[in-house]
């Protein structure tokens, strides 16, 4: 599942200024890398899955579905580690390993919730921008616009071309016809990038282009009162961390 | 070479590498001001000339003519030419680059106008005139087909080109939509723009066209006023064209009025006019 299939327009901090937006995620990112608390690390991950309920105003089912990816692979990962083995006892669950388990996975669920609450209300022109900001080499930064650009272009292409495909050729194939025709789609997805490519060049120099991607963003003005909802949702997570 | 004329096709031939002849020897004058329709059945070659005229093509044999100043081929000419001839390309999926609707629209100024303030007014216009304000934050790849074609639209626009060419404006939009395109054609004509767009509406053309060419196999045709061109049932046969209904209607009632209307509202009143005589 892509996060784009989930992301909401809408959302509330469509129109905010970055800084708003960076209060709510940077201060959430660190608290969470440096503390060792697992019942803080409980909080965040819950207030954070809120947040992405009601400022990126996902539908829960959505993101029930956006989490459950991560929680398997980590769940798994960390179940392994629960267990150790000797000579004498056999397979056991020891006390230490028991904690480690728990923390680790608090840890990387509360991690993984700010990275998809930073995902779900900033668009790739906004995390590009972040990119500027850091000063990554411009040409990763096409990079990795293009990259995105193309993910769409190919995956719209391979869809059309395999309905195409199934109109034709009906649903039930032999195994050996299916692999032929996945074969067939492949390279003709390939073809069909190509083409697209040369067209996007075309296109770009009928806008005069000059092949860089550099792009204007809207401006958004800010006052100390949009800050004042991301500073409280900062001091929850202090206060939390330091009662907890 | 008229004076009036913005682009002169003199003697232009073009074929593809590998190898179809898709213009031959073609002689016309677009004149300056005007709305222009060119018409042709499919592959009558009206992409193929519209490309030309953007500098994206070469001829391969022949010259063409922007102000009387034959094109030239070299990287700061062509840039000049472009930002001079807006071109809409008829597929929209092949010509959104940018990640988001408002940076679509920033991309082409960009590379004209340096002031980013000046850019953003600029869009902000653009995007209450083409109703994409709701959409401006999505990316164009989740758009519908209408609205990408909006987008493209609203891009090219926003550039303000002396020459505005469009390959089949209207295909894939709703009614209101397309009447919302020409109605804004309408307007950048009146300031003075000259518009090309390319078409296979023939009701369209003459509703909206001031002057017509017909393309068949590479080769004008006829060109001239709609009244003129679209009354040689002919000529538009062999283009795999019709009639204009209006036109049909008026020739098969037998009327002959003097000024043969262009739009439905004049044919009701030419009509009601009789009918109480
Ligand atoms: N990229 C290409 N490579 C080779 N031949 C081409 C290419 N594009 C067009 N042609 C050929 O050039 C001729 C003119 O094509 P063109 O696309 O200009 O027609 P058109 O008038 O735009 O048609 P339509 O109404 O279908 O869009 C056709 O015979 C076509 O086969
Ligand atoms: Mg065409």
């Amino acid at each position: 599942m892509l996060i784009e299939s989930v992301y909401n327009y809408k959302h509330r901090l469509v129109d905010a200024h970055f800084l708003v937006k960076i209060v709510y995620v940077l201060p959430a990112f660190v608290l969470v890398l440096i503390s060792e608390n697992t019942a803080f690390h409980g909080f965040a991950f819950c207030l954070i899955f809120i947040a992405c309920k009601y400022i990126a105003k996902v539908p829960i089912f959505h993101l029930l579905k956006l989490f459950s990816v991560p929680f398997l692979f980590i769940f798994i990962g960390c179940f392994t580690l629960l267990f150790s083995f000797d000579k004498i006892h056999g397979i056991g669950i020891l006390d230490d390993s028991y904690f480690l388990g728990i923390a680790i996975f608090t840890k990387s669920m509360a991690l993984i919730s700010v990275m998809y609450f930073f995902l779900l209300t900033h668009t790739i022109s906004e995390i590009s921008k972040y990119m500027y900001a850091c000063k990554v080499p411009s040409l990763f930064i096409e990079l990795f616009v293009l990259t995105y650009k193309f993910i769409y272009l190919l995956s719209d292409t391979a869809k059309s071309m395999q309905i195409a495909q199934k109109c034709r050729m009906g649903d039930q194939q032999g195994y050996l016809n299916t692999v032929r025709n996945y074969g067939l789609l492949f390279s003709m997805v390939f073809r069909h990038a190509m083409l697209q490519t040369e067209q996007l060049e075309i296109a770009m120099s009928a806008r005069l282009g000059s092949n860089n991607f550099v792009f204007v963003q809207e401006k958004h003005a800010y006052s100390f009162m949009n800050l004042l909802a991301p500073i409280l949702f900062v001091l929850l997570l202090i206060t939390a961390l330091l009662l907890l | 070479m008229k004076e009036d004329t913005i682009v002169c096709f003199e003697n232009v031939s073009f074929s593809y590498p590998s190898g179809s002849l898709a213009i031959e020897s073609l002689n016309v004058n677009l004149p300056k001001g005007k709305k222009i329709a060119l018409l042709g059945g499919n592959g009558a070659g009206k992409s193929t000339l519209m490309l030309l005229l953007n500098g994206i093509l070469k001829p391969s044999k022949g010259q063409l003519l922007y102000n009387g100043e034959s094109y030239n081929y070299n990287a700061k000419a062509l840039r000049t030419l472009r930002s001079n001839v807006g071109l809409l390309f008829p597929e929209p999926d092949y010509q959104l680059i940018a990640p988001t609707v408002y940076e679509e629209i920033s991309f082409g100024l960009l590379n004209q106008v340096k002031e980013p303030e000046e850019i953003r007014k600029i869009i902000a216009k653009v995007l209450v005139d083409f109703s994409l304000v709701e959409l401006k934050d999505r990316p164009p790849h989740q758009l519908s087909t209408g609205q990408k074609k909006r987008l493209c639209l609203a891009a090219v626009l926003a550039m303000e080109p002396e020459l505005i060419v469009c390959d089949e404006p209207a295909a894939n939009l709703d009614p209101m939509y397309a009447d919302k395109i020409f109605n804004y054609l309408n307007t950048l004509n009146k300031k003075g723009k000259t518009i090309l767009i390319a078409t296979h509406d023939v009701n369209q053309a003459y509703e909206w066209a001031d002057f017509i060419v017909i393309l068949n196999e590479g080769k004008v045709l006829t060109s001239g006023g709609p009244e003129t061109v679209f009354n040689c049932e002919n000529t538009l046969k062999q283009a795999n064209l019709k009639q204009p209904t209006i036109i049909n209607i008026i020739n098969s009632l037998g009327l002959d009025s003097v000024n043969v209307p262009r739009n439905i509202d004049g044919l009701n009143a030419l009509l009601k006019g009789r009918l109480s005589k």
